[in-house]
């Protein structure tokens, strides 16, 4: 019983044989490996590194001091002390600092007026310029919030000081100094930065674009070397059974990928997972095997391996504009709205959303999850040209 | 010669779909599509269902405030927290909640400190910074009211009320993309990196076409020859620079008009910086497309970085964020030194002089990759050579 019988049988089972001629292709060059899980790892590792730091701290900023009083001082330092910004330079005037701004060297400037102290202990109001380079709209928003909060709270204690010294309890200074307070609250919230944020879309984009591509060059490779005859005779003549043979271990290694992005976005990460994971997971599986079937699709329909990988490529990427994650769907005009349904990577970020972070109901999830495979139904409805392109040597070694 | 291997490369890339259409193709349909998504800019009008559980003038004058907010449109109200609740899980497009307490008119008049409360989103990003943006502002601004009328009363004059409610007021101003487009702000750096990344995967596509093909039979010869090497580089990147200088025209002077971004530097200095990035770009291509065996690799190499590099250049995330070592490697890429100078000359129409460190060493980069690149080429033909000499045993 035995090993020689178990052979036996996957030697003459079409999908088996199928399944071990490619792994047998695979193994003999390192494209494979590298769009199978070199690839997808090197990027994982880029991204968290670029993304280690979670938000963009210590910007630098110039400062021009025409106070030179013990209160333009504690500004300085306080503002030396918020996260975002950084004073590392004191310059004497305006000119000099915008001339610093303009060789990169600075993203902000704040400006101490003359008489600055002298001002506040008269109760004249002194207004504080500061000047933001916008161009980078990250940054500034960072900074102008940095900046603003500083100077906020420093006005809020000069303040709340000049009202106990009017008599006014601390409770009471403080009423008076705020009467109407905002209390924040975030629903689900999920990340405690942009960062992750982004990397919880940048990572699954990955996956998708190496899967779309590995899949496009594993079956393009086929119709360009006219190995088609061949891969068809091992799947007895059915192309279905070809198709199913040959993407099998794509799937397997694009599951172990998917793994160790969940290990990084749920643990690591520490994005909540307040549905069911087990639907994300299956999520996962449709979605590779989604973007396979389209894969397919693409060869079939251009029959022309560098043409459906430029294409491929194009249409992978794209799927993060147009995922409603980075800008709501909603709020984009009619004719974006109906592009991001051609993606079958939307339905996966509504997944995600819908399951890891609301916690929403399993049916909600459902819901997206079923629109995938009509993504593979569509490519299944042309297989038969497939059939013919692998069969006809008009077709091969073109390109 | 140059003229010869200029007209070879030329139809190569013609002759070739897939080349071609990243070459040509894909700038046009790239820059068009992601300039069009990025026009959106900004979420306006976000819909906010409101509890209003005072009922009184203060508290619904605070809720109009709200409402004539850009960013925030009160669509629906609730009588309990429990049914804003509901309204928001049932509805896709409700960014959160905002509740006023009982007796916030009270609170106020007494002097007591009055609480409202903003549950904002967080799954979706956006919504949940507008949102919560526009409940400061306009909490912020009922406030300043709610003390200046106090002050006033107190026999305060407008000014003297201003002095006391805020003595330290910041002023700020922005130097440059004042209306915090995002378009604005991210297109122009993208085009590079689909400039850079698009000529990167074509050349590899084509030279690896030229070593499946091995059809140098016509460059083997005269390349050999001593300092023959150069007119087949020159030729090769006349080539691609044809090209990219069509491109560069379309996606850096029209397309900055057709969507107004910023274009405050001269022209001059944007084509003296690009030349020496396209070509930088170009030495490079040609250096690693001798790495590839198939047509195909490059592409399979290359795509998944173009994200990568974006963030890496510091468009997007500052460089002070980004690990030293691998900003460090990142300067492999011209994009990484092209960016920054290049977003300088146009967002803040600075000259070539204040983007000097850049240019010199762009410059040095440039004479890198065209060394490597020659370096690269000898050997291939040498190689080529080789070959067909097998083949041809005559």
């Amino acid at each position: 019983m035995n090993q020689k019988e178990q052979t036996g049988y996957f030697r003459r089972n079409p999908f088996f044989r199928v399944f071990l001629r490619e792994v047998d292709r695979m193994s003999s060059s390192f494209v494979y490996l590298f769009t199978t899980l070199l690839g997808p790892l090197i990027a994982f590792i880029l991204l968290l590194a670029i993304f280690n730091e979670g938000v963009p701290r210590n910007l630098s900023v110039a400062l021009v001091d025409q106070d030179h009083s013990s209160l333009s001082r504690k500004m300085a330092m306080w503002i030396d002390a918020t996260p975002e910004a950084e004073v590392v330079m004191r310059l004497p005037n305006l000119e000099e600092a915008y001339d610093q701004m303009k060789n990169g060297h600075i993203d902000a400037v704040v400006l101490i007026p003359k008489e600055t102290e002298k001002n506040i202990l008269k109760g004249v109001q002194q207004e504080i310029p500061v000047f933001i380079n916008n161009a980078n709209i990250l940054k500034g928003g960072y900074l102008q919030k940095g900046i603003y909060k500083t100077l906020a709270t420093l006005s809020g204690g000069i303040k709340v000081q000049v009202a106990m010294k009017h008599g006014l309890s601390e409770r009471q200074a403080l009423a008076k100094a705020q009467p109407v307070k905002l209390h924040q609250h975030v629903l689900f919230n999920p990340f405690g930065n942009y960062a992750h944020f982004l990397l919880s879309a940048l990572l699954p984009l990955m996956v998708v674009v190496f899967t779309l591509l590995s899949t496009v060059y594993a079956v393009g490779t086929e119709v360009r070397e006219g190995t088609g005859p061949e891969w068809l005779e091992h799947s007895e003549g059915s192309i279905i059974v070809a198709i199913a043979g040959k993407l099998t271990p794509y799937t397997l290694l694009f599951l172990v990928v998917s793994t160790v992005m969940n290990v990084v976005l749920f643990v690591q990460m520490g994005t909540p997972l307040r549905g069911e994971f087990m639907l994300i997971a299956l999520g996962e599986l449709i979605l590779i095997m989604a973007y396979q079937m389209l894969g397919v699709l693409l060869v079939t329909v251009t029959s022309n391996l560098r043409l459906a990988l430029s294409l491929g490529s194009a249409y992978s990427m794209m799927a993060l504009t147009f995922s409603g994650l980075t800008f709501p769907q909603f709020a984009m005009p009619a004719m974006a709205k109906a592009f991001t349904w051609l993606f079958p990577f939307t339905y996966w970020v509504k997944l995600f959303i819908s399951q890891a972070i609301r916690g929403e109901a399993v049916v909600y999830g459902i819901r997206f999850l079923a629109i995938l495979p009509l993504f593979a139904l569509l490519s299944v409805a042309i297989l038969p040209r497939l059939k013919r392109i692998l069969q006809n040597e008009n077709y091969w070694g073109k390109v | 010669m140059t003229g010869q291997f200029y007209q070879d490369e030329m139809q190569a890339i013609l002759k070739d779909q897939g080349a071609l259409l990243i070459l040509s193709g894909a700038i046009i349909i790239y820059s068009l599509i992601y300039a069009y998504a990025y026009k959106m800019e900004l979420v306006r009008e976000v819909d906010t269902v409101v509890v209003d559980l005072d009922r009184s003038s203060s508290s619904r004058q605070l809720v109009r405030m709200i409402d004539g907010t850009e960013e925030v449109k009160v669509s629906r109200s609730a009588t309990s927290m429990k049914e804003a609740r509901e309204i928001f899980d049932e509805g896709e497009h409700v960014g959160g909640i905002v509740v006023i307490p009982a007796n916030f008119e009270n609170d106020l008049l007494e002097g007591v400190q009055a609480d409202v409360a903003v549950y904002a989103d967080g799954s979706y990003f956006l919504i949940y910074r507008q949102l919560l943006g526009a409940a400061v502002k306009s909490v912020g601004t009922f406030s300043a009211g709610v003390e200046i009328k106090r002050l006033m009363a107190e026999g305060k004059t407008y000014e003297q009320a201003m002095a006391a409610r805020d003595p330290l007021s910041a002023d700020l101003h922005f130097w440059f993309n004042p209306s915090s487009c995002y378009g604005s702000f991210v297109m122009p750096g993208l085009i590079l990196i689909i400039l850079q990344q698009t000529l990167l995967i074509g050349i590899g596509m084509i030279g690896g076409s030229n070593k499946e093909k091995n059809r140098h039979s016509f460059q083997v010869p005269v390349a050999l020859k001593r300092g023959g090497i150069f007119p087949l580089l020159f030729g090769k990147s006349l080539s691609y620079l044809t090209i990219y200088s069509v491109n560069s025209l379309f996606t850096m002077v029209l397309l900055h008009n057709w969507f107004d971004y910023p274009n405050r530097g001269s022209y001059l200095d944007v084509m003296a910086l690009t030349l020496l990035f396209l070509l930088s770009v170009i030495f490079m291509g040609i250096t690693f497309s001798v790495l590839f065996k198939k047509r195909e690799s490059s592409i399979l190499l290359m795509v998944f970085l173009s994200p990568i590099v974006l963030f890496l250049s510091r468009i997007s995330w500052p460089a002070d964020s980004i690990p030293p070592l691998l900003h460090k490697l990142a300067h492999v890429f011209p994009s990484t030194i092209m960016v920054p100078a290049y977003l300088r000359i146009r967002d803040l129409g600075v000259g070539l002089v204040h983007v000097r460190y850049e240019y010199l060493l762009l410059l040095g980069q440039t004479g890198f990759y065209f060394l490597t690149a020659s370096v690269a080429l000898y050997f291939e033909t040498r190689h080529n050579r080789k070959l067909s000499q097998q083949e041809e045993p005559i």
